[in-house]
């Protein structure tokens, strides 16, 4: 959050028609939709579960939580597979992977007051990259939006 | 001091309230912005109840204190009768961080010393109303040495529990040895309390070394451990007696000892003599869980594959390979079993703590309580044995407080002075059973009907309804106490829901039966393992979910079942039974549909017996269970996930914690109407 990643380099990809980017070091793999077993009560941004190699895997799609409609899933859709630290792990479901770029981060500025939705907990930066503005996750945070076993 | 750090309770301790501790900072600025959450505010309560809990046990007094305070608070807002204000919230995070801070110095092995004293006294303050009547300070938290008349003006304001309970165990101590000891009829249990490998036992030791210590004034650590093991009265306990009688012609004297040397001592606790067990060359090895833990995951693999290879059979049709596979079936099983048993322990690891706290409880509440101990070799899973202490302990304060009466009423009943709990577990087939029966009081349930129509949790007509079975149930809902007062133990209406939320979560089933005057049994069935479990694999809409076959009573063909309707709501009636119907689409937010592969499950949980409608039964499958990732995990209504024989994945249901989140009371108050009304039921 405060600190500054230590490879400058992003992954960007489309989420409704916007860029996003995550740091290349906390992405895992991105992987092709497969069939999702859905989680009836799970938070609405929670898509389901899948199996990626015997381990099961949250897929959660964010625009949800941005407050924004996704569109249906394209040949184009993809599951970014991100790494939360210690040994968690979240699929995330994108309109479009693009590239790996190198973001400078001294051009970083703070994210703009935005009304309505929730980005502001999950990204704290924007940086523009080649004139379009690049909206910079960090979703460690989206596992504290739930607290399951306050009844336990 | 009075707790040993290198004790695996102290351990479990540190890890379970720690994380609760967690849990609470993020939970109170929840509720601070959302105060009507009474969800939210449960929790809290029950976060502090429980560490509470755990510190009172480890003898914690300055955790035990705070928590307790805290409780009380919240206990107040959860009446109505405190608002939760900005104001209240204050001392109270105040508290948590004086907590944190307690936990830190535990986990450096240091005795966390009382909190200061304008924490309490905020707290005090809330719980009294307005925070302007100053409490007076707490001296005990005064880092100088103490006047003995401070601390006697402190033990007047009646918030001094913990001296109080510190002087009381001492006083103990000091009564088993001289007094020949009231316990020893009951030689297994004095034998478990002061023979047993038990770490409790350290604890009671070391307070005797502080307080000698603080008494005599000298600083030897002396190694006492085996003056108590003895039953016979040991020369250090007569010296501990003499110092006192002499010493103390007030109990304030003691106590302000005591409480100096707590304050001043900060030096680590002198290793507990271990005894020397490596003596004989031994035919075990030490693995660490980890590894075992790793076994277990492959094997579940393993047996996801085996699954994989049945689903295959059908479609490659070739004798060798039909056999090929049976022999992979076979050993599958063979090495499931072996592994699991690796990870088997004896009860006993939980057993044993639980004479002591029968011992203490019953000297505190002025009881006379044995507590029998059968079939502690019975062995479960590492695991389960874990988290079955909590519910257990539960269950055994609860017994000994609201069951077993005061000696004086049992005699005055006909039944011995002396009321006996019996705690004892079984295997059964691949389950464990657990059972805690005292003869003491019993419930009744006309009192119980009357009270659920009071709390507002049905109306009259539905109570008279209820079987005795279903009214002795009800006190495992969320706020339903039979007992008016507070005490410290149990009796907050806290708890029993708390107890089978737990056990539900385990995939295990509690019953409960009582008698009036003749006592009460509770029984727990739970799995012997928990990472792989036999289901009924069922397709609803377009998903395959599993529901755990302990529970599933019978399987009906939809179209053969009758439906009636009582009250708007359908229900239907197999052997003489009546049942809700309920149908898994609702439950799983799926469209109703008709289908001729329909089927109706009998399902019978703790407090609810229903009707399942699915739309199709797959058939029945051991299933590996999965972690989900943190966003899942412990999420209401499912006991987890599992990886199937196609490779996808499928929810693990857990039909109780579904219903209740689905429908709450709604449907309790309509739930077994089978045994009462049965007779004139439309079927």
């Amino acid at each position: 959050m405060n600190t500054l990643p230590q490879d400058d380099r992003f992954i960007t990809f489309t989420l409704n028609s916007e860029i996003y980017a995550i740091e290349v070091l906390k992405i895992q793999e991105v992987i092709y939709i497969p069939e999702i077993t859905r989680v009836p009560g799970a938070p609405s941004f929670v898509v389901g579960v899948i199996n990626l190699r015997g381990i099961l895997l949250t897929i959660v799609d964010t625009s949800v939580e941005f407050g924004l409609m996704r569109d249906a899933d394209t040949e184009y859709s993809r599951i970014v597979v991100v790494s939360l630290g210690s040994d968690e792990r979240i699929g995330l479901l994108v309109d479009d992977v693009s590239e790996v770029v190198s973001l400078k981060m001294e051009d970083r500025e703070p994210l703009p007051m935005l009304g309505g939705g929730r980005l502001s907990q999950y990204a704290y930066h924007i940086i523009h990259y080649d004139g379009i503005p690049v909206t910079l996750l960090d979703l460690e945070r989206i596992v504290e939006t739930v607290n399951w076993n306050s009844a336990a | 001091m009075a707790f040993d750090p290198n004790s695996e309770i102290f351990h479990d301790f540190l890890q379970e309230a720690g994380e609760l501790l967690e849990g609470l900072n993020e939970q109170l600025v929840d509720l601070e912005s959302n105060p009507d959450d009474s969800e939210a505010l449960n929790a809290v309560f029950r976060a502090f109840h429980t560490i509470k809990g755990g510190a009172g046990f480890l003898e914690l007094s300055a955790i035990v204190e705070l928590c307790h305070r805290s409780e009380d608070l919240f206990g107040k807002i959860r009446e109505g009768q405190l608002q939760l204000t900005q104001e209240v919230m204050d001392p109270v995070l105040a508290a948590v961080d004086e907590l944190n801070t307690m936990f830190e110095a535990l986990q450096e092995g240091v005795e966390p010393a009382s909190a200061p004293a304008e924490v309490l006294q905020q707290l005090e303050a809330m719980l009294h109303g307005g925070g302007a009547e100053a409490a007076p300070v707490e001296v005990v938290a005064e880092p100088e040495p103490v006047v003995t008349e401070t601390v006697s003006h402190s033990a007047e304001d009646g918030d001094d529990d913990i001296t109080d309970d510190e002087f009381e165990a001492l006083l103990d101590q000091l009564d088993d040895s001289s007094e020949g000891d009231d316990l020893s009829s009951s030689a297994g249990f004095v034998t478990d309390v002061l023979l047993g490998g038990d770490p409790n036992d350290d604890i009671t030791d070391d307070e005797f070394d502080l307080l000698l210590d603080a008494l005599d004034g000298e600083d030897s650590p002396g190694d006492v451990p085996q003056a108590v093991a003895s039953a016979t009265p040991s020369p250090v306990e007569d010296q501990v007696e003499q110092v006192v009688s002499q010493q103390a012609p007030s109990v304030d004297t003691a106590v302000t000892a005591t409480k100096k040397a707590a304050v001043k001592q900060e030096s680590p606790v002198v290793p507990s003599k271990k005894g020397g067990h490596a003596s004989k060359v031994e035919s075990s090895v030490r693995v660490d869980t980890r590894r075992l833990d790793d076994v277990m995951n492959m094997v579940g693999e393993l047996v996801l594959i085996r699954n994989r290879f049945d689903n295959l059979k059908q479609s490659i049709s070739s004798e060798i390979v039909d056999r090929t596979i049976s022999d992979l079936n076979l050993l599958t099983t063979d090495i499931q079993e072996v592994v699991m048993r690796l990870r088997m322990q004896p009860v006993r690891k939980v057993f044993s703590r639980f004479p002591r706290v029968v011992r203490d409880l019953a000297k505190k509440l002025g009881r006379k309580v044995k507590l029998q101990l059968v079939g502690e070799e019975t062995e479960v899973d590492k695991n389960l044995v874990e988290e079955l202490a909590d519910p257990l302990i539960h269950l055994i304060r609860n017994a000994v407080d609201h069951g077993i009466e005061t000696p004086d009423v049992r005699l005055a009943h006909g039944k011995p002075a002396e009321g006996t709990v019996v705690l004892s577990a079984e295997q059964e087939g691949d389950h464990i059973l657990l059972t805690i029966k005292d003869d003491g009081a019993g419930m009744n349930p006309e009192t119980l009907r009357h009270l659920a129509v009071k709390r507002g949790m049905m109306d009259h007509e539905t109570a008279m309804q209820l079987s005795n079975r279903a009214l002795f149930s009800l006190i495992f809902e969320p706020g339903f106490s039979t007992k008016k007062e507070i005490s410290d133990v149990s009796g907050r209406g806290v708890g029993m829901d708390v107890v089978k939320t737990h056990i539900s979560q385990l995939n295990g089933q509690v019953e409960i039966d009582s008698e009036v005057g003749g006592g009460t049994t509770i029984s727990i069935q739970v799995p012997l393992t928990l990472a792989i479990m036999p289901t009924l694999m069922v397709l609803v809409g377009n998903q395959n979910y599993a529901i755990p076959l302990p529970g599933i009573m019978e399987l009906f063909e939809r179209s053969l079942v009758e439906v009636g309707k009582v009250g708007g709501r359908e229900v239907v009636r197999l052997r003489d039974r009546t049942y809700p119907l309920i149908y898994a689409s609702q439950l799983l937010d799926e469209p109703r549909i008709q289908s001729a592969d329909q089927r109706v499950l009998v399902i019978e949980l703790t407090g609810h017996s229903l009707a399942l409608v699915v739309d199709q039964v797959i058939g029945q499958e051991e299933v590996v269970i999965k972690p989900l990732g943190s966003l899942l995990r412990g999420m209401p209504g499912y006991s987890g996930a599992t990886i199937t024989g196609d490779g996808s994945v499928a929810m693990i249901l857990d039909i109780a914690g579904m219903i209740s989140k689905k429908m709450g009371n709604e449907f309790l108050a309509y739930g077994d109407l089978g045994e009462a009304k049965g007779e004139g039921m439309a079927a």
